[in-house]
């Protein structure tokens, strides 16, 4: 079944073509990687896919529904429910505990839950971490954070933008693990990234130059 | 979880939220301390003008005022109208007593002194008398302090001192009269010596006459128990359409008009009060001290008035632009929260309840910081403290909500209005 | 950057309004004050009892004359109005009502001959008002009597003894009585007790048979007065601006501490501490320059709004809180930035950078 379909999507900034007709349909459960120079418009897909920008031309349908056509509000709800994002920055509240930061989350989806947020922390290997704030974390921690709150809701797709982009190798090889155990247990992860060593973790490699599709690659 | 994100906001982050819970406090305070002064100005700078002594005139009904001014009245003798001592504690009981500051009577009667031909004015006072209200309270009253103008060579005398005197210093030239001298008062066939404690220059017709104790004035007249007029010192409210009416005729009023005209300190009102407790007196407010006190006041609560507004707007200025910094400074954890699914009225409760502690807990401190300031304005200008005004806390409270919210909800819908990704990624 | 220009402009308005209307406060609370009357008034010290129009001339030469409110001359003389003993005033009564400004006239003032001002007094004991008519008889300085008739103009309250009196224009009252010199000289001046004095002093000195005299009573009292006045103006001055002073710099603060990151990464280019504060505070002083002139602006704005409402007369500027405003400002933007610019210089560029 296919989770995401995208229908020649474009995306114009004043006169500058971002994305052209992109055609792309990703099936639950599939590890996608997208590649391409600074410029080609990978964070652009991605602001598009993780419901944060809508396209200028084309439908986008996630899960059924066709996300190009919603409103605000409800790309809000969506982005809510079926999304969980990462980041390249990690973008952690700097006043708020990992846990509490990965409480957030529950809060704005539905209700915060302690015991659930500390078996998420676990997780991703931080337990006894859970009181610390961001400022008392090394990059690799922020981003387990930032992965166990992108978690914390069960989406049904995972987004990582760069989310090795401001890690070293030891805590790359971290995250990375962590994703593939997700990917183990089913999730759909689209990860955007400059690193081949990255996309050659995900099962597909879609290479983007001038916002168009350039090829893709079937790794095994 | 909305508590604990605000009890992580303002405790996680304490220099920012003290920095802006500082600004608040300092903009209340400013506002606390200017609003007190400027209510209470009016009353201190009354206070103050009471240095020009007497503002009303109580005289004998159908007396002649014609009498002194540069001494040119001689010659037309004296009224025989008086008004009664024992009446004199009255004017301490009427409605407004409390804001009659001083008063003190007077006896005039010509002498001769040391034998001369001429005759001179000599006036009977209280200087600092001990007076037993029908009341039952107690207060000291007289001429000392309604005169402070007076510039005293040797000393003031005492309302005991039956046997001394204060001589006026153009008299004293004309005689060649000096402190410690002593000279003697005829009048009829009584006379008397006097003890001259001290010499005093007015700047005013006074400077021709003697001063002695009351009773030894009527004593020397024969009229004992007598009074020639008063002089009272009021604290009084600025006149208005009002009060010229009511002094025109008090009876054009309508009841209504009339109870506001009469329960308020108008000098009309008081003078009108006065009438009311001594027998056939008319009281008149001596204009050049009632007018001018007016124009005076109403001069210093504008001029405060405006001062106040423009330190009210200033620090209001102050603490918005702080606040909406504050805001646009958060644009990042704005967008985060929206990415994560938050909409937009939960981000705006949470900024506005963060922003709106910080500033309960400023405008607090800052009010208790502005009652200070007052004091030390009151207590180094005024030598008295500065009456603290309820109805400033209202006003504040509104101010620095309204201040603080006009700062952060424009900033806060427009930060909203930015989609996650363009603050996120920076585009 | 608005934000930081708007806080200086703010801080810089506050204070050269307030200094303007600080300096300016003894000068027009000095003029209101004048509404007490006269502060000085002229007698004969010579053997004659009256003052001559001469030596009243040369006295008033001493008077600075910018300052001389108003100045009248007054002649008395008994009178009756039917067979009832009353006094009789001569002045320049478009300088006694300068001079004495709390007059209160029911009516209107004289405006040509044979129109009188009588007193309160006056019009209660023979029954008249505006407008009535009454014939005054007396004697001349010659012994021969005269007669004449007046209407009346207004009628004066004043609470004090000019109710008891009939003003007239001083050539009425020449015309009548016959030209002579002048009983009382009253002088309105608005000027401190101690420049009083000096006038005092120097007509004594200069001008033989006048004998000026301090009204104590209103110069003293006004001294009081004035003087509690300014102080209440200045401390609420020092108060308003030490406060928006200190709100100014710390919304500065927050401004810079806003650019930690730029911060981090200059240094991370390789500019040193020195470099990026002198970059700072050349920022810092074209902000205070620029909302100090702002301010400068609007603080005479202020002022004169002020001055206009409270006073009734505009203010002129003073031209050395320019250069004070500006340096007031360059001193505090100078200040505000440099804290947090010194403290984010001494942070490691790469947690400057990193962090959010």
């Amino acid at each position: 079944m296919n989770l995401l379909e995208l229908n020649g999507v474009s995306k114009i900034y004043s006169n500058v073509h971002a994305l052209q007709k992109i055609d792309l349909t990703v099936e639950q459960g599939e590890w996608l990687a997208i590649m391409g120079p600074s410029g080609s418009g990978k964070t652009t897909m991605m602001n598009i896919v993780g419901c944060m920008d809508k396209p200028s031309q084309g439908s986008v349908i996630l899960h059924g529904v066709n996300i190009s056509q919603e409103s605000a509000k409800n790309l809000t709800a969506i982005r809510r429910d079926k999304i969980g994002l990462i980041f390249q920055q990690f973008h952690l509240i700097n006043y708020l505990t990992a846990l509490e930061n990965v409480m957030v989350a529950q809060y704005y989806h539905s209700i915060p839950d302690e015991v659930e947020a500390l078996q998420a922390l676990e997780r991703v290997g931080l337990i006894e971490r859970a009181k610390h704030l961001p400022s008392q974390l090394s990059g690799g921690e922020q981003q387990r954070v930032c992965i166990a709150r992108a978690l914390i809701n069960y989406p049904m797709l995972i987004l990582a933008d760069e989310p090795t982009g401001n890690l070293d190798e030891v805590n790359e090889k971290i995250v990375l693990g962590i994703l593939q155990q997700l990917h183990k247990e089913g999730s759909t992860i689209i990860v955007v990234t400059h690193d081949p060593e990255v996309a050659d973790e995900a099962q597909r490699t879609v290479i983007l130059e001038h916002g168009k599709i350039a090829r893709i690659v079937q790794n095994n | 979880m909305f508590w604990r994100m605000v009890k992580g906001a303002l405790f996680r982050q304490k220099g920012k939220m003290l920095m802006i819970a500082f600004t608040i406090a300092l903009g209340a305070s400013l506002s606390t301390a200017m609003l007190n002064v400027m209510l209470d100005v009016g009353d201190k700078v009354n206070q103050e003008l009471k240095t020009y002594g007497a503002n009303i005139n109580v005289v004998p009904k159908g007396a002649s005022l014609l009498d002194d001014l540069y001494g040119v009245g001689d010659g037309f003798g004296f009224s025989d109208k008086y008004l009664k001592e024992s009446e004199l504690g009255n004017i301490k009981t009427i409605f407004w007593a409390f804001n009659i500051v001083d008063f003190a009577p007077y006896f005039e009667t010509r002498v001769s002194l040391n034998n001369a031909d001429d005759e001179i004015k000599l006036t009977g006072t209280w200087f600092s008398h001990y007076l037993e209200l029908p009341t039952g309270e107690s207060l000291n009253t007289g001429m000392i302090n309604m005169k402070n103008w007076w510039d005293v060579s040797g000393e003031w005398i005492s309302d005991l001192d039956t046997d001394s005197a204060m001589v006026g210093s153009l008299l004293a030239n004309r005689y060649h009269i000096q402190a410690g001298d002593l000279i003697t008062a005829k009048s009829g066939e009584q006379s008397l010596f006097l003890n001259v404690k001290g010499i005093f220059n007015s700047g005013s017709d006074e400077d021709s006459q003697v001063f002695v104790p009351l009773s030894v004035a009527q004593t020397l007249a024969g009229r004992d128990g007598l009074i020639s007029r008063v002089e009272v010192s009021a604290l009084t409210t600025p006149d208005n359409e009002l009060s010229r009416r009511a002094a025109q005729n008090p009876k054009s009023l309508s009841i209504k008009e009339w109870e506001t005209w009469y329960c308020t300190a108008y000098v009309s009102a008081i003078c009108y009060q006065i009438d009311e407790v001594m027998t056939d007196s008319v009281s008149k407010p001596i204009r050049q001290v009632a007018e001018s006190e007016g124009a005076i006041l109403e001069k210093t609560q504008l001029l405060m008035l405006l001062i106040t507004i423009l330190s009210l707007v200033g620090s209001a200025l102050g603490i918005s632009n702080l606040v909406t910094a504050s805001v646009i400074e958060r644009s990042k954890e704005i967008g985060l929260l929206k990415a994560l699914g938050a909409n937009n009225t939960p981000i705006s409760w949470l900024i506005l309840t963060e922003i709106l502690f910080t500033g309960v807990i400023g405008g607090v401190a800052g009010y208790f910081a502005g009652l200070g300031f007052a004091q030390i304005i009151g207590q180094s200008v005024f030598g008295s403290a500065i009456d603290i005004k309820p109805m400033v806390i209202p006003i504040v409270t509104v101010l620095i909500f309204t201040v603080t919210l006009a700062g952060s909800i424009p900033s806060i819908r427009y930060m909203l209005s930015l989609r996650p990704a363009e603050v996120l990624h920076g585009r | 950057m608005f934000v930081a220009l708007l806080a200086v402009a703010i801080g810089a308005t506050v204070l050269s309004g307030l200094v303007t209307v600080y300096y300016d406060i003894p000068r027009q609370m000095g003029q209101e004050f004048r509404s007490y009357g006269a502060n000085l008034i002229l007698v004969s010290s010579g053997d004659q009892p009256t003052l001559s129009i001469d030596a009243t001339e040369r006295a008033k030469q001493y008077f600075p004359a910018e300052n001389v409110v108003g100045v009248a001359p007054y002649r008395y003389k008994a009178a009756k109005i039917n067979e009832q003993p009353f006094m009789m005033a001569g002045t320049d009564l478009a300088e006694a009502k300068k001079a004495s400004p709390y007059w209160f006239v029911n009516g209107k003032w004289p405006e040509s001959d044979g129109e009188a001002l009588i007193g309160q007094q006056v019009a209660d004991t023979i029954h008249l008002l505006p407008g009535g008519a009454f014939t005054l008889t007396g004697a001349n300085i010659d012994g021969k009597s005269f007669t004449r008739d007046f209407s009346v103009s207004g009628i004066i309250q004043t609470g004090g003894t000019e109710e008891a009196f009939i003003f007239m224009s001083l050539a009425d009252f020449d015309s009548l009585v016959g030209a002579g010199a002048f009983d009382v000289v009253e002088c309105s001046i608005s000027a401190t007790e101690t420049e009083l004095n000096n006038i005092v002093t120097q007509i004594t000195d200069n001008v033989p048979g006048v004998a000026p005299r301090l009204v104590k009573r209103v110069t003293q009292s006004e001294g009081t007065v004035l003087a509690k006045l300014q102080a209440l103006v200045y401390l609420v001055t020092v108060v308003v601006l030490l406060l928006t002073m200190i709100c100014v710099a710390t919304t500065m603060m927050a401004v810079v501490a806003e650019r930690r990151q730029e911060i981090g990464l200059k240094k991370a280019l390789g500019a040193g501490n020195k470099s990026i504060i002198n970059e700072f505070l050349g920022e810092g002083i074209f902000l205070g320059g620029l909302g100090g002139l702002l301010g400068v602006a609007l603080g005479f704005v202020f002022a004169q709004i002020v001055s206009v409402n409270v006073f009734h007369r505009s203010i002129t500027l003073q031209p050395i809180l320019i250069p004070a405003t500006l340096i007031m400002s360059f001193v505090i933007t100078g200040l505000a930035c440099l804290v947090p610019v010194r403290s984010a210089t001494d942070v490691d560029p790469a947690i400057v950078l990193r962090g959010e």
